[in-house]
């Protein structure tokens, strides 16, 4: 709800030029603040529509600015959008430097119309439209710089390109730059253009949850890119032909410790890396990858992808110290004392909820925290399957024990979840995989008590559940119904409901505050704890959460890292701010009208289910190229452009 | 070799408009050269062909090869017949009586009935420059009617009616330069073709249909049957034939003379005669004669390409 | 089998073709460019635009890529359509105005000249080289240049690559706008590229003495072929 001068925003126009302030009418459907890091917004130009707060900015010096960083994404496959833009882009600039001719609105109106119409994909299509907007609702102003024959007077702006997939990604990875590399067959500038938000895109390729597929707007016409596969293809592509990766190997610069060398403590390690500090990961295990590592099981991320992606980051000049538990092997105060100049932590999230299922004690032989067993499984350590397991939860490491026992020689292995399959927040794919290969779910049940004879388990009291009113997350709380217990037989419980940061190695004297979920407290965007050299990102700050959001914390606490480092200070840039800005902004598709054929979506072949539970090999295969350059002609490169005009600051 | 000749041959025009099915003799190079040159007119064009081996074995009554309109002319006024198509197409589109489409006028006619008897109804249709592509398929003589002479059988020849024995050596007088009073006309474009170079004679019927105004291509084709040379050797007598320098391949584009091939040393023309029955009985006096006459014509070609032509246009094989 | 409406005719169209393959059987006249019979489509040149209503919606489409849906209307001739057309090719009259295919479909819509100005250039990236040399010739030595993330599609346009490129010229053949021609002079053939030259040893045939092909040709053959490189060394014309 707004008092603007104008809008066009979803297409609703709204105009209240001419009228005196009380009279405006409010636009209803802008979703976003008009404030941004404390400065007044004075206008708006984006895909969806141009939105002017007050009269200041010079439309047609906007509209030129705005179209020029449209041309600079156009992409050359279809002659309408890279054209037509330019020469529209021409066109604004003849007006906005007094040089405009007399036909030149009405020029500029037919090729908008055209490419809107003509163009190929989804970019040019829709980035012309608040253009079309100005000359409806803005011709004089085009009119009085051509007659007049005056430049326009110029704004500074601030850009930001994005996509519904770019925005859904945590790390904004460039989806619809590598998914155009992917289709022209250039991996190795894919895999560099994944690398610059991404330093494990064969890890992420296989294992991410993928935000962006949920938001990929080409659903609304078939079924989402299968962006996760794709972005594998170029990782893999480097592997098999194991082209050299390029890096410029910096590290003569100031010391930082990273504690935890799990996605955010190797994302947050590369990027520093890279900007030319000397970097060591401190970890507890005898190798890097933190949850990537303990957690995922090798048939949905052989340890030999991991363990590549990694010896590239430490190619970088950074120093691991393994098997090295802060806490226990040294302290964060022995590690300040060392020279370091700032300390990233990142130790995740490893900690399994305690059972609070009745006679749950350690001493029995069969029960085991859900991370524990992975754990174990990951590490190489021998596990003696059981004939018959229950796992307990509803989430990927729910679905990755039961997959797991399967492959460990267990017969019988059931999930109990006490909810129903629409709330289980594990990966739909892997549910269903896990289902094909034998894995039966029991919803809407819960284990309340552990059956024993002597040291043995022998089964578990359940008892039904059935699903009331919504709770904290959204989902319907699960209430037990009386009276409706039951017994599963069973030789093995594993309990995997959820994952807890452990915070032990802080002493409490350090100035970093934990909040009370359990986590460490950070100041948003910029990262930074209580303590000033000391940031925080990851598990051990959300809580437990994915690997995409855990690089992108190492990414953007590194860039805090180097400015504290440089400043002494971290004050979030417009690239900051403006991201978060972003997140109100709904990227939808109320004003594009393009009609794009239906095609099937290209999905990776998986491995029978004979030949996987035979042993860890990995399930999902790598798309062939030519399956991958389908796929990708599916992308609608989505990008969108937004120009803000900003009033400079006092 | 013809630069193209590897993979062009999945990219060039798969429909058929000339189908198969039709009554040529084994290894007639004029059905082939008809074949191609339909692939590079298209369904949008009106053929007129004059009485010769194509219209016959083409159109026995129930049947026909073509897969586009096309009408039998008389043997001579093939040029006339195509004159009258244009020019009512043209005026009926002006009156608004059909719909502005682009339907081209396409005469195919022998050598018979282009150099000798039709001779004057193409110099008329040249001169009043109607808007038609005229094709002369050339197997050097009346085939049809069973091997006579004509103005374009080449000097040496054995035909019936020019027969060679003890008195005569067979035709007697030289091959006349068609392409050469196509040019004359100062029409946009002439060209000669040879199915042997079957991607550079699709090009040129395609350049040919594209000219607006009156064009002319002279297709060189070998009849095993009339010429008396096996019927597996037609694609290699035609390469013969060019590279021997007999039947250059160029283009006269707005007077522009082209080469579309030109060798560094042109091949005896021995071996292109010994291969075939027509000039089985030419003593080597005569053969030499030959040679000297075609090195001299070869030359006069070149200059022509050099007075009137951009020298870097020229391609060489 | 499919049924739809092209121009109010009630056509048949087999499960997979596309528009125009179904313009072309029912002798409608739809101008291409970018497209070819044995190539599959990119839909780059956005001359074949048809007008079509599916689903309740109804907007522009390519001929060349869209397939055939059951009841899909389709409108080759209607304003909208002849507007985009002009838009299109009058963008490429302006790129490229001395290509010969180009001025020809400008003359077919009535355009004299272009309204706007552009930077001349030679290669109107149609791809159509690109798919030549990747599903005809199988080689995949032609790829663009100043594209992905450094893009400026002023300068972009293919480039081939000196490894894999054998020199069959197909993509010369195939180029609408002479952007890539050949040249044979003695016993070199030089390819002329938006993006540079590249030149090729021909072969000399031992018996006729006149250079045939590109010897890199000749052992790419060769090798699919897995015949021996001595049955290349009389060309076709001299060989019994």
């Amino acid at each position: 709800m707004s008092k603007v001068v104008f809008s066009s925003w979803t297409g609703k126009i709204v105009d209240n030029r001419g009228l005196d302030a009380e009279k405006y009418a409010e636009v209803e459907n802008l979703e976003f603040p008009l404030q941004y890091n404390g400065r007044e917004i004075e206008a708006f130009m984006s895909w969806n529509g141009v939105v002017v707060a007050d009269g200041r900015v010079n439309i047609v010096d906007m509209a030129y600015c705005y179209l020029k960083e449209v041309q600079k994404l156009s992409c050359g496959e279809c002659n309408v959008g890279y054209a037509g833009i330019k020469v529209m882009t021409d066109i604004l600039e003849r007006i906005s430097s007094g040089k405009g001719g007399e036909e030149d609105v009405e020029l500029l109106g037919r090729l908008g119309t055209g490419i809107k119409e003509n163009a190929k994909c989804e970019f040019c299509a829709s980035a012309v439209t608040p253009i079309l907007d100005t000359i409806d609702y803005y011709k004089q102003e085009y009119v009085k710089l051509i007659t007049s024959k005056q430049a326009a007077p110029k704004s500074s702006y601030i850009i930001r390109v994005t996509a519904p997939c770019m925005e859904a990604c945590p790390a904004h990875q460039d989806i619809p730059g590598y998914m155009e590399l992917i289709r022209n067959r250039r991996f190795t500038e894919a895999l560099e253009l994944i690398r610059k938000t991404n330093c494990l895109p064969g890890v992420l390729g296989r294992a991410c949850v993928a935000f962006c597929e949920a938001k990929c707007i080409r659903s609304d016409i078939d079924s989402s890119i299968a962006i996760r596969a794709l972005k594998r293809v170029p990782a893999d592509y480097e592997m098999s032909s194991q082209s050299e990766l390029k890096f410029e190997k910096k590290g003569n610069g100031e010391k930082v410790a990273v504690i935890g060398a799990g996605p955010a403590g190797l994302a947050a390690s590369y990027n520093l890396a890279l900007m030319g500090y000397k970097v060591t990961i401190y970890d507890e295990q005898p190798s890097a990858g933190g949850m990537a590592l303990v957690g995922i099981p090798s048939y949905r991320l052989p340890k030999d992808i991991l363990k590549r992606e990694v010896d590239i980051i430490k190619d970088l000049g950074i120093e691991f110290k393994l098997n090295t538990r802060v806490g226990k092997d040294i302290t964060l105060e022995q590690i300040s004392g060392q020279g370091f100049k700032a300390i990233f932590i990142a130790t995740g999230a490893h900690l399994g909820r305690e059972s609070d299922i009745e006679n749950w004690k350690k001493e029995y032989e069969g029960l085991i925290d859900g991370i524990d067993f992975l754990r174990n499984v990951n590490l190489g350590k021998k596990v003696a399957p059981k004939n018959r397991v229950i796992i307990v939860g509803g989430g990927n490491a729910a679905v990755d024990c039961a997959r797991t026992c399967l492959r460990l020689g267990c017969k019988d292995v059931t999930i109990v979840y006490r909810r129903s399959r629409g709330e289980m927040p594990a990966r739909r794919e892997e549910v269903e995989e896990a289902e094909r290969e034998g894995v039966k779910i029991h919803f809407l049940a819960l284990p309340v008590k552990v059956l024993t004879e002597g040291s043995k388990v022998t089964g578990a009291e359940c008892i039904r559940m059935e699903l009331g009113e919504p709770d904290a997350s959204g989902r319907r709380r699960p209430i037990p119904v009386k009276g409706s217990e039951f017994v599963m037989e069973t030789d093995m419980i594993i309990s995997a409901t959820g994952e807890a940061p452990d915070l032990s190695f802080l002493t409490g004297k350090e100035q970093i505050k934990i909040t009370e979920q359990g986590t460490i407290e950070v100041e948003p965007i910029k990262f930074q704890t209580g303590k000033a050299e000391v940031f925080s990102g990851g598990d051990c700050v959300i809580g437990p959460a994915t690997l995409s959001e855990a690089i992108a914390a190492g990414n953007r606490a590194a860039r805090s890292i180097d400015q504290y480092l440089r400043t002494g200070k971290v004050i979030p840039s417009d690239e900051d701010v403006v991201e978060n800005w972003l997140c109100d902004v709904a990227l939808g598709r109320e004003r594009d009208g393009k009609i794009f054929a239906s095609e099937p979506r290209q999905s990776p072949e998986q491995l029978a289910i004979p030949d996987r539970l035979r042993d860890f090999n990995e399930v999902e295969q790598c798309l062939s190229f030519e399956a991958a350059a389908k796929e990708t002609e599916r992308c609608l490169r989505c990008y969108r452009v937004m120009l803000l005009a900003v009033t400079s600051e006092k | 070799m013809e630069k193209y000749a590897v993979y062009v041959p999945r990219l060039v025009p798969r429909r058929e408009n000339f189908a198969p099915g039709h009554r040529a003799c084994i290894g007639c190079g004029e059905a082939l050269a008809v074949r191609l040159a339909c692939k590079a007119l298209g369904q949008n064009v009106i053929i007129v062909t004059a009485t010769g081996c194509i219209e016959i074995i083409s159109s026995q009554l129930p049947w026909t090869s073509w897969r586009v309109p096309w009408i039998h002319t008389l043997f001579e006024n093939t040029a006339a017949v195509a004159s009258g198509i244009e020019a009512g197409l043209k005026a009926m589109i002006r009156k608004g009586r059909r719909p502005a489409k682009d339907i081209k006028v396409v005469a195919m006619a022998g050598d018979g009935g282009t150099s000798d008897i039709g001779v004057q109804a193409l110099s008329g249709a040249l001169e009043r420059g109607h808007n038609f592509l005229y094709l002369c398929f050339d197997n050097e003589a009346y085939m049809n009617t069973g091997i006579q002479r004509s103005s374009a059988t080449p000097y040496g020849a054995s035909t019936t009616t020019a027969p060679a024995g003890k008195e005569s050596i067979g035709q007697t007088t030289w091959k006349k330069n068609m392409p050469a009073i196509a040019a004359a006309h100062d029409i946009p474009y002439v060209a000669t073709a040879c199915p042997s170079y079957p991607f550079d004679l699709v090009e040129k019927v395609a350049r040919g249909a594209m000219v607006s105004g009156p064009a002319y291509i002279h297709i060189f084709s070998v009849c095993p049957t009339g010429w008396r040379c096996p019927p597996d050797l037609t694609i290699r007598i035609g390469r013969l034939a060019v590279e021997t320098g007999i039947f250059p391949l160029y283009e006269v584009e707005d007077g522009k003379y082209k080469l579309s091939f030109d060798f560094p040393q042109l091949r005896p023309v021995q071996d292109y005669l010994r291969l075939q029955g027509r000039f089985r009985h030419l003593s080597p006096d005569i053969i030499s004669e030959i040679q000297s006459r075609v090195t001299e014509e070869y030359e006069k070609l070149r200059q022509n390409v050099v007075r009137t032509g951009e020298p870097n246009e020229q391609s060489s094989f | 089998m499919v049924k739809l409406t092209i121009d109010d005719k009630v056509v048949e169209a087999e499960e997979g073709s596309t528009i125009l393959d179904v313009a072309n059987q029912a002798g409608i006249y739809i101008p291409t460019l970018c497209s070819h019979e044995s190539l599959s489509p990119v839909g780059s040149c956005r001359i074949c635009a048809v007008e079509i209503v599916t689903n309740g919606k109804s907007g522009l489409t390519m001929a060349c890529t869209y397939p055939v849906e059951a009841g899909l209307e389709v409108r080759t001739g209607s304003e909208k359509v002849i507007e985009a057309r002009k838009l299109a090719v009058e963008l490429l009259l302006a790129q490229r105005p001395h290509s010969a295919r180009i001025q020809e479909l400008a003359q077919k819509l009535g355009i004299e000249q272009p309204s706007f100005a552009l930077k001349g250039r030679e290669c109107i990236l149609c791809e159509l080289c690109v798919r030549a040399c990747h599903e005809i010739v199988g080689t995949d030595a032609i790829t663009f240049v100043a594209q992905g993330k450094d893009r400026d599609t002023d300068e972009a346009s293919v480039v081939h690559s000196v490894e894999k490129c054998i020199g069959c010229d197909s993509c010369a053949y195939i180029c609408p706008t002479e952007a890539i021609t050949v040249e044979d002079v003695g016993d070199t053939r030089t390819i002329n590229t938006p993006s540079g030259k590249l030149e090729f040893k021909l072969k000399k045939c031992k018996v006729c003495g006149n250079y045939w092909a590109p010897e890199k040709q000749i052992e790419y053959i060769a090798k699919e072929s897995g015949t021996s490189l001595e049955e290349y060394d009389i060309c076709p014309n001299c060989r019994d």
